[in-house]
């Protein structure tokens, strides 16, 4: 139940066995490799070490099918289900058995039609601004290559839409010039001119036309009419549909390797994985280093894969200065609650104590209360089994599921103590039918006794403080810090439960928090010097109090939570019953119970996580965390669509 | 004859109501905003997104949590209560509270969560601290929450 105390390895292995070596340790799941970077940088390690270059392409295969895999993803919409599990294959299979060419094929093809598909795209767009600039002219019947007759010049041209055709036309007339200039289109910004003139009077005729903002359009290598053009423009931009969407057949044609393609995605990752960490080992002509951070109790395991391989090994203790991973090890109820503990951030390996077992109780009992509808629990909890059933998810994921499903029976308790079944759902339905309204026993009625349930809330919350001085009692004990301990926590915890014990009654507890707080002014001062020894005291009274005040106070959000799941459950209740009792009655009772239902399970699921995590983060590590760790990240299979069969 | 207790207590309930819901409204409003800028560059953050846009709906919910028990209270349901003056305008004051720390913790829940959007954009593992910074500020809503509720009880009808 604590942080996993960890040995350091170190490993000469020799140059051939390395990649076996490689497998039995991912296979193994137990040790974490260090980088040695700086024994390359070292100029007189340099001269023995390099680094060996493995020549396998895995990574670049990794690519390929990766990308194959999104291309099916995109264009043939194939997905794995949210629970769907994955296939389950032996270590052996995944390990060694190469893709088959058909699968690899299958992958170059996917990825070759994606390639097709991206530059269709590009075609697309030419030739849609291609048929774009043909449109205005689309009245004229004149080819656009059309260049003149004789000594007769035609030219297209455009002139802003702020000239009226009528202008320029009559412009040309008066200049008495061999031109004429007709209007073939025209839209907001635009007239779309045809000038026919002679060859003697083009000069002037163009000087003429400058006035009018006329300027010559080109239309390249185009033929025909403009109606020809984008005619021709529509049967080519037809014809790249069809072969879009022949491509986008093609890659939906394979999908059904999208198993085989998946596999292969695993098999090239731990590869190119292994090449990676291979290729980054400093080696001799002879031997490879390996070092890293494994769990003590791995020891065996890991000496007795150094010895198949023919490796020399020793294990040696963190030293001081060492960072070494931290890894939690608690059981089997506390370690999916780790995953709150692993959001905020890994405690440092050599913090004193766990946090994690205070975190699981507390967040079990905390989101529960927030929760606090029995029907909703039921849900949560089958939901979250089921899940876990058939879509087997492992790792991460799994101890979050696995949290939420604890979570679920938790919300059950809860919501039978406040009788809180989707709300008053039974109170209603029982009214609706019988006429006479039959309620679910309830212990505690938030809306009819707020105080009895802030009281709970607080008192809850003080409990969940206490335990975490008291963890940090045992932390300051472990260091010696034993002023520490009498002064600051057990002073404030005698504070508060005087102060509880005053509240009930015993009038005498009074004195005992008026002696503390003396003692509080009169020590809180002690690492100070001068006049700081009074201003200390007084700042520690008035922080302790604040403090302490504000983090009990702070716990009265779980009864506002809970009385808000149940009040908007009853509100969607009440809301739905104004239909009356007639047939469109019960339908919209029904529509407004499913929907009303539904909002409120996501919101009030949403604050009951986020509050009860910020219950631990700020009110409980305030108290007794010591962050700043790193996560323990052995050499494990990672595998994203297969799943590696149990048995040896 | 006026009811005017009554009315007062109405105006009380929908004050918290209304004013909580409108801090709501506005937090998840600046909220969004910042969400769409981030889902903008990274469609696939939509859901981690959307978890921080909803924070600083809680407000809302208060208030009308609050509401409601001043409907019962008074039984609204059943006719409603003949209330005095002062009966009346206790309850408006009880309203108070979470009127106004429903309508500015809302605003400024949005802020934060707006804030925690940058977070998700360029360090989504950091999602929990996202979301804790926001939940710093809904304490006072909570706070004014249980004032109100505290009042009401103690009014005697």
């Amino acid at each position: 139940m604590a942080i996993v105390r960890m040995k350091r390895l170190r490993m000469l292995v020799p140059l051939g066995e390395c990649r076996a070596l490689l497998r039995d340790l991912t296979k193994a799941g137990c040790l974490e490799i260090e980088r040695n970077d700086d024994w390359l940088s070292d100029s007189q390690l340099a001269v023995v070490l390099s680094r060996r270059k493995t020549q396998a392409n895995n990574a670049g295969c990794l690519s390929e099918v990766s990308q194959a895999l999104d291309n099916l993803k995109k264009y043939a919409g194939v997905k794995k289900g949210l629970l769907q599990p994955r296939n389950i294959i032996s270590e052996d299979s995944l390990a060694c058995e190469e893709p088959s060419a058909e699968v690899m094929a299958s992958v170059s093809r996917i990825n070759e039609a994606a390639r097709e598909l991206y530059s269709l795209g590009s075609d697309v767009s030419r030739v849609q601004t291609q048929k774009l600039a043909l449109l205005p002219w689309q009245g004229c019947d004149v080819p656009l290559d059309f260049a003149g007759n004789g000594s007769f010049a035609v030219h297209f041209g455009t002139s802003p839409a702020i000239f009226r055709f009528e202008d320029i036309s009559k412009a040309v007339e008066d200049s008495g010039l061999a031109a004429e200039v007709s209007l073939v289109g025209k839209d907001k910004e635009m007239n779309y001119l045809l000038l026919a003139v002679h060859a003697d009077d083009s000069k002037a005729a163009f000087e003429l036309l400058k006035d009018y903002g006329f300027g010559k359009v080109s239309f390249g290598t185009a033929q025909g009419t403009p109606a020809q053009g984008i005619e021709d423009a529509d049967s080519q931009l037809a014809a790249l549909e069809e072969r879009r969407q022949a491509l986008i057949a093609g890659i939906a044609a394979e999908s059904g390797e999208f198993d085989g393609i998946g596999k292969a995605f695993d098999y090239y990752s731990i590869q190119s994985q292994w090449d990676e960490i291979q290729s980054s080992l400093p080696s001799t002509r002879s031997v490879s280093f390996i070092t890293g951070w494994m769990p003590e109790e791995c020891a065996d395991a890991v000496s007795k894969i150094a010895e198949d391989r023919g490796c020399a090994y020793e294990f040696t203790d963190p030293e001081e200065g060492d960072v070494p991973p931290t890894a939690l090890s608690n059981g089997k109820f506390v370690t999916p609650f780790g995953q709150v503990t692993q959001l905020y951030g890994m405690p440092d390996y050599r913090s004193l104590v766990d946090p994690n077992p205070i975190v699981a109780i507390s967040y079990f009992v905390f989101f529960g209360m927030m929760f606090s509808d029995a029907a909703y629990g039921i849900i949560l909890f089958f939901a979250c089994l089921f899940f876990l059933k058939k879509a087997r998810p492992d790792g991460g994921m799994k101890s979050f599921v696995t949290m939420f499903c604890l979570c679920g029976i938790s919300t059950f308790l809860w919501g039978v103590v406040f009788g809180s079944w989707f709300g008053d759902f039974v109170t209603v339905v029982t009214e609706r039918i019988t006429g006479t309204a039959w309620a679910m026993p309830v212990l505690l009625d938030p809306l009819e006794d707020p105080l009895t349930m802030l009281g709970l809330s607080l008192g809850l919350g003080i409990v969940h403080l206490f335990a975490g001085m008291i963890l940090n009692i045992v932390r300051q004990a472990k260091r010696g810090e034993f002023l520490d301990i009498l002064f600051d926590e057990v002073t404030w915890m005698l504070v508060i439960i005087g102060i509880l014990l005053a509240f009930f009654g015993f009038g005498a507890a009074i004195y005992i928090v008026a002696a503390c707080l003396v003692i509080v002014v009169l020590t809180g001062g002690r690492n100070n010097k001068g006049l700081g020894k009074i201003t200390g005291g007084l700042g520690a009274l008035y922080n302790g109090f604040t403090g302490n005040l504000s983090d009990v106070l702070s716990y009265s959000r779980l009864m506002a939570l809970a009385m808000s799941t149940g009040v908007v459950a009853q509100v969607m209740n009440t809301l739905g019953n104004m239909g009356g009792t007639s047939l469109f009655g019960w339908i919209f009772f029904v529509l407004v119970f499913v929907v009303g239902q539904v909002f409120n399970f996501a919101i009030s699921i949403l604050g009951a996580f986020v509050h009860s995590c910020r219950l631990q983060f700020v009110e409980l590590f305030g108290r007794c965390y010591e962050g700043g760790g790193r996560d323990f990240r052995p050499l494990q299979y990672r595998t994203k669509y297969v799943e590696i069969s149990k048995e040896a | 004859m006026f009811n005017f207790g009554l009315a007062f207590a109405l105006i009380g309930a929908g004050l918290g109501a209304g004013l909580a819901g409108a801090g709501s409204g506005m937090g998840v409003g600046i909220a969004g905003a910042a969400a769409a800028g981030v889902l903008s560059e990274d469609p696939n953050k939509f859901g981690q997104t959307l978890l921080l846009q909803a924070l600083p709906g809680t407000q809302g919910i208060y208030g009308l949590l609050y509401g409601f028990l001043v409907l019962i209270r008074i039984n609204l349901f059943g006719g409603g209560m003949n209330l005095d003056i002062t009966q009346g305008l206790m309850i408006l004051g009880s309203a108070l509270p979470i009127a106004l720390a429903g309508y500015f913790s809302g605003v400024g829940q949005g802020r934060a969560s707006a804030g925690a959007m940058g977070i998700i954009a360029k360090r989504p593992e950091d999602l929990a601290k996202a979301m804790i910074y926001p939940a710093m500020v809904e304490t006072y809503a909570v706070l004014g929450l249980l004032m109100s509720i505290l009042m009401l009880y103690r009014i005697q009808l």
